[in-house]
């Protein structure tokens, strides 16, 4: 592990990529892989970018990564597809839209593997591992509509909430409560009749959103170079809300560290010897006293 | 925790067949595979590429344009470049069995060819591919 | 209309185009009449036999494009040729009009295809693999020495870079002494089931669709014999669609390439007569025959009602059928059966669907964008396969009756030293031709790229200078852009 951790250090790319594996399948080590990288990592801005199925994210982020290669920026992309819940199995396809042939630019696909919060859970430590690397840029981009979305949010410093005109989701949106994810609502497709329209809409739905929409088009190229400078400006001109986020951030990694490593004991706990079954089917115990007895007994130990 | 195994089915050179790629593709995710998939006209430089930030344990050729002689070697070559040794490689399409000798001693684990049935080509992965 | 009536026209029509042979007789030698009608078993011609199945070649065309159909004569019989080199393709091309073939069928390379010249690094190993490699002029003229383009028919399967193919074609006509107005055949150009199943696409959709009006209207004047698009089906069940998608989709595509027409101010009736298609004839024969039926009827209403026609003549289709079958013996010989009937509804009805689902989304070019299209032939595909691993579908030789001895069949190899040679002929072209005037040229193609004016005279000014398929689609890329494909698997 100390080898691999110096050769992410020296931004290897074949050391990064296998130790995101490594996080990711929590191999031998790797919360010591974790702990000495974090110590190391350089300062990076984690943007979310999210947005129901269709509205352009990936190309939207692949435009967004020319402009910061334009930039001189290292940018790293984790982009996340939901696994399924039936074979485990996942068909991790937004990368496609996006040009990962610089050399600066590192495109990694992950799977939900049943994480809860519908995000993976790695996707914390795998920031670690691009901060040490010394990626400057990363971007987590998600699709869907619902638990990604807010997961998603709570890991990123600024959230892009992506939206296209008459695309008839923003309803939905709105419902699950998604709207209030978002930093910044991007609406792409801005050449789309409508696009006009739809600005006017959301400023009229919501009171504080002032300077945070911005029109794009990221097939003919528009807003994008505007889109990443204000997204820059937050960093510079809200530092206190960045740091604020900052925390909560580390908050929510925290949580999903330790949610792991308690889903692994309660694992063990369910299966262990002394729970009798038989005696709550008899009725001589319930699901409620036997669980108060399991948490009080000491079984929980790590 | 059992690793996942990763798979990258690529589409290298001009063909534009998409069909059996995303079939396997299908069949794959549902054996249990993570499978990223490349898309159309994929240089072997670029799928060696995403095979190296993906970390993937297996790499999967589809190509039906005739031009497998040529740009099969060459992925295996780029895969080499890379510091990929020990990824596993296979192909299918519009491949004659008689080409399938060469494609091997260039580093080809496999050659699919029409008709193949998805589970042999799910099988071969669970066969050859090394726990982490 | 009776069937007495019918059979009136029928006989004027003999006048003009006779049948293939004075008698039709069954394998026991008993006589077998033009037509069948429920007239022929005692019944009475009603209503709904007048407006859903009709006659053929009379509207809906539910029984055929024309009244005689496979009695009067068989489709022009083309073999898709083409491979290496035009030298190579020439000689095979002489070979086949000496066996009797009526028209040529070019296959293009890869390359080609895709708007490349051989020397692009993003060809190597596919030139002259697929079908014949074609830079530029000089090709063509090779491709076609000796073969007098006036009485020869041309078909090229040639889609994005379609309006540079066609330009080589007429201008190789011209130094033949050819008046482009005699020119006969078909280019494909039929860009929108690239994106949805070929995957041979190199602009956006938009520009694409301009390209291909741009050549309606230019060969509506000036090569006026020539069929400018050919609607496929082919590929899309090929890729894996059922048949009433396969109907469904690619009308839904006509409907695109009319409305396009439209809107750029040409008429119906002008390029609707050049509209051709082409079917997929797939494994279930009574399902395919009803498939075909369904698409003719759809058709023939969709330019009646929906976009006015005023000779709603239907579609004129490619395919093979079966000679030695009898089937061709009489016009639309399953009509009347109450499966094919009923199988001809039923397949109207899901082909309508898809249509109304894909004008809802706002044309065929929205629903490529959203992935609708691919997705449904995707998830037909993927349940094919499944059927035929759970053996619930059986494929002879494939998952039933499968034989270990491995047949050795006569392989073609494509010399790979056509990359080679086609490099140097290229590197020869460039260095013999004025490429002062080739910028010129170009340089007027891009202007009118970004603007309004026809593409197709500019076009065919810079192929006559032996500007090559890869500058030329090269300045259209830089103007146009290039297509992104959605992924949907």
């Amino acid at each position: 592990m100390k080898s691999l951790a110096e050769q992410v250090l020296k931004s290897d790319l074949h050391s990064i990529s296998r130790a995101l594996s490594t996080v990711e399948n929590r191999k031998e080590g790797y919360l010591d892989l974790l702990d000495d990288l974090y110590k190391k990592g350089k300062p990076s801005r984690v943007i979310g970018v999210t947005g129901a199925p269709g509205v352009g994210k990936s190309t939207l982020v692949d435009v967004y990564i020319n402009e910061l290669v334009a930039r001189k920026k290292k940018v790293a992309v984790i982009a996340v597809d939901p696994s399924s819940p039936f074979s485990g199995g996942a068909i991790l396809g937004d990368r496609i839209r996006m040009k990962s042939n610089y050399d600066n630019v590192f495109i990694r696909s992950v799977a939900t593997r049943g994480a809860i919060g519908g995000v993976s859970d790695s996707v914390f430590n795998m920031i670690v591992i691009f901060r040490a690397a010394g990626y400057e840029y990363i971007i987590i981009e998600t699709v869907g509509v619902g638990q990604n979305e807010i997961s998603i949010s709570r890991l990123s410093d600024i959230t892009l909430l992506i939206m296209s005109p008459g695309s008839g989701d923003d309803i939905q949106m709105m419902k699950a409560g998604i709207m209030e994810t978002g930093d910044i609502f991007v609406i792409n497709k801005s050449d789309y009749p409508g696009a006009d329209e739809f600005e006017t809409f959301l400023r009229s739905s919501f009171t504080d959103i002032n300077n945070k929409i911005i029109k794009t088009s990221a097939k003919n190229g528009q807003g994008v170079k505007e889109l990443v400078t204000l997204v820059d400006s937050i960093y510079e001109a809200e530092n206190d809300k960045i740091k604020k986020k900052g925390k909560a951030i580390l908050k929510e990694g925290l949580k999903y560290l330790l949610l792991h490593e308690m889903s692994q004991k309660v694992d063990e706990v369910i299966n262990h010897a002394s729970l009798s079954l038989d005696d709550i089917i008899n009725g001589s115990k319930s699901p409620y006293s036997e669980m108060k007895r399991l948490l009080k007994g000491g079984f929980l130990k790590w | 925790m059992k690793a996942k195994i990763r798979v990258l089915i690529a589409k290298p050179g001009l063909d534009g067949h998409d069909r059996g790629a995303k079939v396997v593709a299908r069949a794959l995710r549902d054996a249990g595979y993570e499978v990223i998939y490349t898309g159309l006209r994929r240089t072997p430089q670029e799928i060696a590429r995403m095979a190296l930030e993906e970390d993937v344990d297996v790499v999967g050729l589809s190509l039906l344009s005739g031009a497998h002689n040529e740009l099969f070697p060459a992925v295996i070559a780029e895969l080499k470049k890379t510091g990929l040794k020990d990824v596993v490689v296979f192909g299918g399409g519009v491949i004659p069995e008689e080409d399938i000798p060469f494609l091997k001693k260039n580093g080809l684990g496999a050659i699919f060819t029409p008709g193949t049935p998805l589970q042999t080509i799910i099988d071969f992965i669970a066969n050859n591919v090394k726990p982490r | 209309m009776k069937k007495a009536e019918w059979l009136e026209k029928y006989k004027k029509t003999l006048e003009k185009f006779p049948e293939r042979k004075k008698e039709f007789l069954t394998g026991s030698a008993t006589s077998v009449n033009a037509l069948y009608t429920p007239e022929d078993i005692g019944n009475k011609i009603d209503d709904l036999y007048s407006d859903k199945i009709g006659f053929p070649g009379e509207f809906p065309y539910t029984r055929g494009v024309q009244s005689t159909m496979y009695r009067g004569r068989f489709w022009t019989m083309r073999q898709y040729a083409g491979f290496g080199d035009a030298e190579e393709s020439n000689k095979r091309y002489h070979y086949l009009l000496n066996s009797g073939q009526t028209g040529l069928s070019i296959a293009f390379d890869l390359p080609t295809q895709i708007g490349y010249d051989s020397d692009d690094p993003v060809c190597k190993g596919e030139v002259g693999k697929v079908g014949v490699a074609i830079d530029s002029l000089k090709d063509m003229e090779i491709l076609f020495k000796g073969i007098p383009v006036d009485k020869v028919s041309t078909s090229m399967t040639i889609n994005a870079p379609a309006a540079v193919l066609l330009a080589m074609y007429i201008v190789n006509a011209e130094k033949q002494g050819i008046n482009r107005k005699e020119l006969t055949g078909t280019i494909q150009n039929d860009i929108l089931k690239e994106y949805i199943a070929r995957g041979t696409y190199i602009y956006p959709p938009a520009p694409s669709m301009r390209l291909i009006t741009d050549i309606f209207e230019f060969c509506s004047k000036e090569v006026p014999k020539w069929n400018t698009i050919s609607i496929s089906g082919y590929h899309i069940r090929e890729a894996g669609s059922s048949a009433a998608q396969e109907v469904g989709f690619t009308l839904a595509d006509g409907v695109a390439y009319v409305d396009a027409a439209i809107k750029v101010g040409l008429g119906v009736d002008d390029f609707a007569p050049r509209l051709s298609f082409f079917f997929n004839s797939h494994n279930d024969l009574l399902e395919e025959v009803a498939k075909f039926r369904a698409a003719r009827r759809i058709w023939a209403n969709i330019m009646k009602n929906r976009f006015k026609s005023k000779d709603p003549k239907s579609m004129r289709t490619q395919q093979i059928i079966a000679e030695e079958s009898g089937i061709t013996n009489t016009v639309d010989p399953l009509a009347g059966s109450y499966y094919v009937e009923a199988l001809t509804d039923q397949i109207e009805k899901v082909a309508m669907e898809y249509i109304q689902k894909i004008d809802d989304m706002g044309g065929v070019v929205k629903a490529i964008e959203r992935g609708y299209i691919q997705k449904e032939i995707q998830d037909s595909s993927y349940k094919y396969q499944q059927s035929i691993e759970k053996k619930e579908r059986i494929v002879v030789g494939v998952n039933k009756y499968t034989m270990e001895e491995k047949t050795k069949g006569e392989l073609l190899r494509v010399n790979p030293a056509v990359e080679a040679k086609q490099v140097e002929k290229l590197r020869s072209v460039k260095a013999s031709r004025s490429n002062k005037d080739v910028e010129l040229r170009l340089a007027k193609i891009r202007e009118a790229a970004k603007g309004n004016e026809n593409l197709m005279p500019p076009i065919i000014d810079a192929v006559r200078d032996y500007a090559t398929i890869g500058e030329i689609c090269g300045v259209m890329r830089e103007v146009f852009g290039e297509y992104k494909e959605r992924i949907v698997i």
